[in-house]
């Protein structure tokens, strides 16, 4: 019973080049004449349509999931140009990869419930562990896709995952699923079989000011804080030093100011959701469904508290693996972080490395929202749409 | 009469009423009374409350500002770790560029490092060439046929050229907005940074970078860098250039050198050839006559001792001039047989360790009879720590003899010959001085010529071979030592000559 693990990076100019580099190496680490699975994460100075098809016959066309991103983690750092990949082979793991296109407000719960379908089919009949989802970060609302994969799942199932993402510059992002990009996409990775699977997150803000009430919601969407425009909240606290706020593009500012919903299950934790759209109405957009009536507060985040949520984050993680040693670590990290952290990212990356082993292969990608579970018992492991999050899936 | 009222079955109604009044009274009283209570409580609880609004308030408001002082580092953070990351950059690929003197690899690295290092969506890098054309040397972000648009409009805009050419950074930060307007339109890009390339023959290139997103504006950090950058790489292609020079005139010079050195290898062979020749004729020749010659000398001696007979004076007087003659002339052979020898490195020096001044007395002794016939005063003065050389003896006496009997031939009646002797750390140097006619400063360069004689009354008189001071010469430097005269006509002449103090090549 074996399982094979390579990494490739390459930051060559050419697109092939990089391609051809990032996927030799990968190969050769893996050692084997073929990978089962590929996971891919690119920045968008490449055109994912030239790289996919090199890397996929490079690597003996294996189910290929990933996305573009502002950031690829590696061991080494994190880089902000290149193509990286991850390819996977193991007769004690199982995989079960799908695709579900053209999602959108409406079809995205139905589209959940396909996606998880499918991989459940491509699966087969072996002990399922944990759902993988990469979605398209610049869909406004994503709640309802989880939830639809949770429909068939089951709703204490653990689904981790991350939105594509670009450099803050929310034009457009891409997903990758065998040697093809889209976008308004999800494609996910069904894993389970005889793997120990280790997960962990955390995200390190912190409630600022006094809490607020989000009295009218609906849906993604809220409307009002306290009875007033719900945007008004950042006016208060930024008045004019906030930029892009008046219009329908994020800010990459908002990413640092995320506000936090209460958990109304568990009291304790926060869901950290980052305003993806403040229009002229005073609405206030999110990633993720926020109940009525849910205590808000403007959150805050410092290096310290990130890196110690790393560090909180890949102890959950060994500590689920019960004293196995990981032979992958995959990591989703929110651009917040990368904005929050600057050069004191590669200390946040030795932290995850010093908890689950130096020599374990690591890759990552930097991501437009994050899918993972709270971090208390109360809430069941039910998994929500998050920002400013670092998410651990280690594979033993 | 005051009597309390029987209660009796007769109750009257107006009692009742007042009772009940009482009673309603009290009650009424009681929930005044609780509710002036209540209220107070009410009252207390909403200062309370008002009081902890007060303090999330001011709470809250002490967060606001929390927020913008976290918002204003924030900014501060990242505008401190971008010129952070730029000077490591720029410090990165200064490195790379500036430990190559190749024009090529120049570009190759700088290729590689600036899509690495800098943190733009596009590149570019044009270079003149010597027609003033430009040409694309670096390009990212840009298509092929994007660039050809960028060099045909460079052409055919003269005002862009010109502004171009001016030579000063330009950016989307602080570019008038009609050139700003024509650069966005010229690459395409809303922010950039436009740097020349400069040598000290002016400018060679233009340095472009730039982003589209909207949220990527350039600073005043970026121009710096790029500015700085731009001077980099203009100092690199010119070092590399004035390496380039250097090394093909280097190559140019060593390939003339190579030239000169086979020919005067080629002379030397030559001339080689022909001191060989000469010296194996001279000594063939040399060989040839000493066999009649000492046959002549034979028999003129035999007729001169009369063993054949009486012979008359006036033939023993040419029997004698035959025999002196045939002397000299066997003098003269034997000296240019040694002196071939000598050249052909067939003599063998005896090298053994000799005291200097015992030698010099030697000498003393043979020469003083014809010191003595011309009142010649003979002085030496040696430095008693000059140790024993080693020399071939017999060879070095015929130096001093040589020497000395020059120096007693050309002194004059009363004159002085002084010996000296001393050392330095690798030779002992010694010098015959004499009080004689002098040498003239345009006969000395040739004095120790084969054959040559100092036109002079004395050798006039005197014969000689003319061999003897190329014979010194040749057993000195057999020695490793060297001789070189000294001499002002009508005062005296020095010879100076050395010899090593410790062993050399005989």
């Amino acid at each position: 019973m074996a399982t094979h693990i390579g990494v490739g990076f390459s930051r060559e100019k050419n697109t092939a080049a990089a391609a051809r580099e990032a996927s030799y190496l990968a190969k050769t680490q893996l050692k084997q004449p073929a990978a089962e699975i590929a996971v891919i994460f690119a920045s968008t100075h490449y055109n994912p349509q030239e790289i996919l098809p090199i890397i996929n016959q490079s690597l003996g066309n294996p189910r290929a999931i990933g996305c573009s991103t502002g950031g690829i983690i590696l061991a080494q750092g994190l880089e902000k140009r290149g193509v990286a990949v991850l390819a996977l082979s193991s007769d004690e793991i199982r995989f079960g990869a799908a695709v579900v296109h053209e999602i959108n407000a409406t079809n995205a719960w139905a589209a959940g419930t396909d996606l998880a379908r499918n991989a459940v089919m491509d699966f087969g009949e072996h002990r399922r562990q944990t759902f993988i989802l990469l979605f398209d970060g610049l869909l406004k609302n994503n709640s309802p896709l989880i939830r639809g994969a949770q429909e068939i799942l089951g709703k204490a199932f653990p689904v981790i995952g991350a939105g594509s993402s670009d450099n803050f510059s929310f034009k457009e992002t891409r997903q990758y699923f065998k040697d093809k990009a889209f976008n308004h996409t999800a494609t996910a990775l069904l894993l389970g079989g005889a793997a120990r699977i280790g997960i962990g997150s955390d995200h390190g803000w912190r409630p600022l000011g006094k809490p607020r009430l989000a009295d009218n919601t609906e849906n993604n969407i809220i409307k009002t804080i306290d009875g007033k425009k719900a945007s008004g909240i950042y006016a208060e606290y930024f008045n004019q030093d906030l930029k892009g706020f008046s219009s329908n593009q994020p800010a990459a500012l908002s990413f640092l100011y995320p506000l936090g919903i209460r958990s109304q299950k568990t009291g304790e934790d926060y869901i950290l959701l980052a305003p993806i759209g403040m229009p002229d109405n005073g609405n206030i957009i999110c990633q993720g469904d926020v109940p009525k009536e849910a205590e808000i507060h403007v959150m805050i985040g410092k290096k310290d508290f990130c890196k110690q949520a790393a560090y909180n984050a890949a102890s959950q993680a060994r500590d689920a693996l019960a004293g196995v040693k990981p032979k992958v670590v995959i990591i989703f990290e929110s651009m917040a972080r990368q904005k929050l952290l600057g050069r004191e990212t590669i200390q946040e990356i030795q932290i995850v490395r010093d908890v689950l082993g130096l020599d374990v292969p690591l890759i990552g990608m930097c991501s437009y929202g994050e899918i993972a579970p709270l971090k208390t018992l109360e809430s069941g492991g039910e998994a929500h749409i998050q920002n400013g999050n670092i998410v651990i899936l280690a594979l033993a | 009469m005051n009597t309390i009222p029987k209660i009796t079955g007769e109750f009257s109604i107006d009692s009742f009423w007042v009772m009940l009044g009482i009673v309603i009274l009290t009650i009424i009283v009681a929930l005044a009374f609780l509710a002036i209570l209540k209220m107070e409580q009410v009252k207390r609880l909403k200062t309370a409350v008002d009081k902890l609004r007060h303090s999330f308030n001011s709470l809250d408001e002490q967060a606001k500002l929390i927020v913008k002082t976290d918002l204003e580092l924030n900014k501060t953070q990242e505008e401190l770790e971008k010129r952070l990351n730029s000077l490591n950059a720029l410090d990165r690929i200064s490195r790379l560029i500036s430990t190559t003197l190749d024009a090529e690899e120049i570009f190759r690295r700088l290729s590689k490092a600036i899509v690495s290092e800098l943190g733009f969506e596009k590149i570019l890098v044009l270079m003149f060439d010597k027609e003033k054309e430009a040409h694309a040397r670096i390009e990212v972000g840009f298509s092929k046929e994007t660039v050809s648009e960028i060099l045909s409009r460079l052409v055919k805009d003269h005002s862009l050229s010109t502004l171009l050419l001016e030579g000063r950074t330009i950016s989307s930060l602080n570019a008038p907005k009609q050139k700003r307007e024509k650069i966005t339109q010229l690459l395409g890009l809303g922010h950039f940074v436009l740097s020349p390339i400069l040598t000290q023959d002016g400018l060679i290139g233009i340095f472009f970078v730039g982003n589209q997103a909207e949220n990527m504006p350039v600073t005043e950090g970026d121009e710096d860098l790029i500015s700085i950058l731009s001077n980099q790489i203009g100092q690199a292609l010119e070092n590399a250039n004035l390496f380039e020079q250097v090394y093909r005139s280097r190559q140019e010079l060593e390939s003339k050198i190579q030239d000169r050195t086979r020919e005067l290898a080629l002379a030397l062979e030559k001339v080689q050839e022909i001191s060989k020749a000469k010296s194996d004729f001279v000594s063939a020749v040399s060989h040839e006559l000493r066999t009649p010659l000492t046959s002549i000398k034979g028999y003129a001696s035999i007729l001169i001792t009369g063993k054949v007979g009486d012979i008359p004076t006036a033939v023993k007087e040419r029997l004698e001039k035959i025999n002196k003659h045939s002397d000299n002339l066997v003098k003269l052979i034997n000296d240019l047989l040694d002196i071939s020898r000598i050249e052909s490195g067939r003599v063998e020096m005896k090298l053994e360790e000799h005291n200097i001044v015992t030698l010099i007395e030697s000498i003393r002794d043979l020469l003083a009879p014809q010191m003595k016939d011309k009142n010649i005063q003979f002085e030496t003065r040696v430095d008693q720590k000059i140790p024993s050389l080693l020399v071939d003896s017999t060879q070095i006496e015929r130096v001093f003899i040589n020497l000395l009997s020059n120096a007693v031939k050309f002194t004059p009646q009363n004159g002085t010959i002084k010996v000296n002797a001393q050392m330095d750390k690798d030779n002992a140097l010694f010098q015959i001085i004499d009080t004689g006619i002098g040498i003239s400063e345009n006969e000395l360069p040739k004095l120790f010529s084969e054959f040559y004689r100092v036109d002079n009354e004395v050798n006039q008189v005197v014969k000689g071979t003319g061999l003897g001071l190329v014979l010194v010469k040749k057993i000195l430097e057999a020695h490793g030592g060297r001789i070189w005269v000294t001499s002002k006509a009508g005062t005296g002449t020095t010879f100076h000559f050395t010899l090593p103090l410790k062993s050399q090549k005989a």
